[in-house]
């Protein structure tokens, strides 16, 4: 009796594969809220007791089998009709699920949710378990958020975007939701998992003609996003470092949000030479007039420096009136390092000078691999790069002689 | 003389009268008919002497096929068969084939004193009076010492006689009616079948006592139903389960026999390995408790187990747990009155406050439980070895089985054991699949027989 028999036989539910027992299960409890009984049967509330206590107890085992059931019956459990009367049980029940799903905090392996309507039963989630949080009475519902939002980050699901294009995150339940998520008495992991969530609705917060919520509270949202920036090792998360200065990039280039913008975040322009090439934000911000005011303006010297090395480095794409602006702001930065005895090559200016031109010269090195006759394709790039760069370095060193 | 009397008969009855020497009786040539009479007796007397000779020399290698072990095999598979021939022993009332013996021999005794005694008294009346004398004493003194030891059974002159008097007056000890009850007594013995098999009332699918067995003259079989209508099976097909009733009697016989500590205690350490099904129909429940119970001090209100004890206190909690949830399950016990009767008298046994020992406590946690003294139990306060791990597993698998057949929720104990147990770092498999099968049961899926089972002891 101390150790379980090793079955031979292949009938009916009788393994000691505790896979096959999983399965078994996760089939039994799709097939209870896929067809519920209907609610006039006295064994409804009994069958669904049954089923939930099931899952309460099963949300305690994690591997990437039940992992990837868990998420499957989640989206059973949100499509399946409850009767009304035992509606708790089925949020109850998909909190279970979508806990068990993202109990390891990884994305569900061999996920097929490429249907849409599977973001918008997350969304559907998160909506009532923010009407919980921020209601009257104040629910903690930390963790049921948490998951859906990491089922909004890690999803796999090609047609999110579309989806999420759709969703009017503008909403005041919603906004009301995230401000909710990013506070800093909330769970440091929901603060992390919301700062990854961010990028997806970026463009309709950010973007927005009017502002989605009045200054004090976007200045609230403001802290709050820095803390939660704050209290993470983004040297150890690429990721929400990257989530960060997408976020950061959109507020400031939005007129509404730039203000409230805590200056000490304009610190993370300093990773800006991280981002890839064509990266949107940055795109969007380079040539927006007002960033660099905005920027100027910030309580924090240095983040002017960083934009300035930024913006040298993308010299040729700004516009002339953008171009205009770097040059004075470039003279009012060497202009406030000139000190008697400095050395002008190391100020950061100089230090961008000087990488530039360094760049120009290996540009110009592998240029020379190619024949300059006849006119090779693949040169074509190196020598666009080369010219942009000579111009940026020609401009610089105009400005610095003089 | 006879061919006389058909002369007579035959002249009568064609009208003629005999006359002379035909019309004269014939006169009887043998000898005296109390010496006949004395004579059967005498070989009624002799005949049963032989007959008690040859029995008792059949009884002789009766014995010796008993006493020889003439088989190969584990201790397990020796100890069973030597079981099986004592049961037959019992089925067949050997004992009282074979305490006839002496019955038979005093009958023959008794014989031989009445006819040496009727005989002398015709031949000479003075050498009898002594016969008789001799004889009556020795019958007065046989149905004395008779007497005497029906009316005290520590009377050390049993007789046979007094034994089967002393039986029957037993039997119906209650209401002294041991005359009528010993014609029912004699149709009982007379009819009894070998194998006596109680066909257990269905109970329906799911219902653990669902099983039947097909006598097969040399063999006894399993009723396998068809795969389409089998019922929900709680042990395991291939399980044998005669053997587990040739167990569970040597486990009671020697329960009633031994005092040596160390024997108790092997035994108390095999009842978990034995599957306590329907077919057994005699538990060592009451006497298991009592050894638990006797374990604890109580002279200070709330027990406390006596740290000798310990090892003991242990392995008959462990058995009695095993044996009250398989016998729960199967609906025995707690038909038959004596899981009511612990529970009755059942006081909390487990320390309120953990005490280091975490196979003991929780044991004794689920006993509590059981016996409707339901408590926390903080399994996370434990750390089990991995064997008493596995075992608690699966017991708490019966007691989940007994409980949902109730169609009651599963009980705090069990959803606090299956949530830390899923909780460790690395659980043994078989736990989890113990665990995952209450988690089954909670939702219905019926559990195939093999899904509980027991580990082949050899």
């Amino acid at each position: 009796m101390n150790q379980f028999p090793q079955f031979n036989t292949n009938s009916g539910f009788k393994s000691s594969r505790i896979g096959d027992q999983i399965d078994a299960i996760y089939e039994r409890l799709v097939k209870t809220f896929e067809n519920p009984p209907p609610s006039d049967d006295p064994g409804v509330s009994a069958t669904i007791g049954f089923a939930l206590e099931a899952l309460q107890l099963i949300s305690h085992l994690y591997e990437d089998k039940l992992a990837l059931k868990s998420y499957n019956l989640f989206h059973t459990i949100m499509d399946a009709p409850i009767p009304e009367i035992h509606s708790h049980k089925k949020w109850e029940a998909s909190c279970l699920t979508i806990s068990g799903a993202y109990k390891g905090g990884k994305p569900i392996p061999q996920v097929e949710d490429h249907q849409d309507n599977y973001t918008q039963h997350v969304l559907t989630f998160l909506n009532h378990h923010f009407e919980l949080a921020t209601g009257d009475d104040g629910q903690d519902q930390d963790i049921p958020i948490q998951n859906a939002l990491y089922a909004l980050v890690l999803t796999s699901n090609p047609l999110l975007p579309v989806s999420l294009k759709s969703f009017d995150s503008t909403k005041s339940l919603f906004v009301r939701g995230i401000q909710y998520a990013i506070q800093g008495d909330r769970l440091p992991s929901l603060r992390k998992t919301t700062l990854l969530f961010l990028p997806l609705i970026c463009d309709q917060w950010f973007n927005a003609n009017s502002p989605i919520m009045n200054s004090k509270q976007m200045r609230s949202f403001c802290i709050g996003w820095a803390s939660a920036v704050d209290s993470v090792d983004l040297e150890q998360a690429p990721a929400i470092k990257m989530a960060a200065l997408t976020v950061l990039l959109e507020m400031i280039n939005s007129p509404h949000w730039c203000p409230h913008v805590v200056p000490e975040k304009l610190a993370l322009l300093k990773d800006l030479k991280l981002v890839p090439d064509g990266f949107q934000p940055l795109q969007n911000c380079i040539n927006n007039p007002n960033v660099i005011d905005t920027i100027r303006d910030a309580e924090n010297p240095m983040a002017i420096v960083y934009w300035v090395t930024t913006l040298w480095s993308k010299y040729a794409e700004l516009k002339p009136k953008v171009q205009e602006q770097l040059k004075t702001t470039t003279k009012e930065i060497m202009k406030n390092e000139q000190t008697p005895g400095s050395d002008v090559s190391r100020s950061p200016i100089g230090k961008c000078l000087l990488d530039m031109t360094l760049e120009l010269r290996k540009v110009k090195d592998e240029l020379r691999q190619y024949p300059t006759w006849p006119p090779n394709p693949a040169a074509a790039p190196l020598e666009k790069k080369a010219k942009d760069l000579g111009l940026a370095v020609g401009a610089l060193n105009t400005i610095r002689r003089g | 003389m006879n061919y006389d009397l058909l002369k007579i008969v035959a002249s009568v009855s064609l009208g003629n009268i005999p006359t002379g020497a035909d019309a004269t009786f014939p006169q009887w040539a043998g000898p005296d008919p109390t010496i006949v009479h004395v004579q059967a007796i005498l070989y009624s007397s002799l005949a049963a002497s032989l007959i008690s000779a040859f029995i008792a020399m059949l009884g002789k290698q009766w014995l010796t096929r008993y006493a020889q072990v003439d088989m190969r095999g584990s201790v397990v598979d020796r100890s069973r068969y030597r079981q099986r021939k004592m049961n037959g022993m019992t089925a067949w009332h050997f004992d009282l084939v074979i305490e006839g013996l002496p019955l038979m021999l005093q009958a023959s005794l008794l014989l031989l004193g009445y006819a040496l005694s009727n005989y002398l008294f015709i031949i000479n009346r003075v050498v009898a009076s002594v016969i008789i004398g001799f004889a009556g004493f020795g019958l007065l003194f046989y149905l004395l010492i008779t007497s005497a030891a029906t009316f005290s059974y520590n009377c050390p002159f049993q007789t046979p006689l007094s034994l089967i008097i002393h039986f029957l007056i037993h039997f119906d000890d209650k209401h002294k009616k041991y005359l009528r009850r010993t014609g029912k007594w004699f149709n009982h013995v007379f009819s009894c079948k070998k194998w006596r098999w109680q066909v257990p009332k269905q109970g329906g699918a799911g219902v653990p006592h669902a099983y039947d067995f097909n006598d097969t003259s040399d063999h006894i079989e399993l009723f396998i139903p068809n795969p389409s209508t089998q019922p929900t099976m709680l042990f395991n097909k291939e399980t044998d389960w005669e053997d587990y009733v040739l167990d569970s009697d040597c486990i009671i016989w020697m329960f009633d026999m031994c005092i040596d500590v160390d024997v108790i205690m092997a035994i108390m350490k095999f009842i978990p390995e034995v599957v306590w099904h329907a077919g057994i129909h005699t538990t060592p429940l009451q006497r298991l408790y009592d050894t638990m119970f006797e374990c604890f001090d109580h002279s200070s209100g709330c027990p406390i187990v006596i740290p000798k004890f310990r090892d003991k206190a242990y392995l008959a909690a462990k058995a009695l747990l095993h044996l009250i949830l398989q016998r729960k399950c199967i609906g025995k016990e707690h038909a038959a009155g004596v899981f009511e009767s612990i529970s009755s008298k059942h006081l909390p046994l487990a320390p309120e406050s953990y005490d280091g020992d975490s196979d003991l406590t929780s044991t004794l946690g689920i006993i509590d439980c059981v016996f409707g003294h339901p408590k926390s139990i903080n399994w996370q306060d434990f750390s089990f070895t991995t064997v008493h791990h596995v075992w608690m597993g699966h017991i708490l698998l019966y007691h989940a089985w007994d409980v949902l057949q109730h169609c009651q929720s599963l009980p705090d104990e069990i959803k606090q054991f299956i949530t830390h147990s899923f909780c460790l770092d690395s659980p043994p498999a078989s736990i989890i699949a113990d665990c995952l099968f209450i988690i089954s049961l909670t939702l219905g899926i019926p559990l195939h027989r093999d899904d509980l089972s027991a580990t082949d002891k050899r």
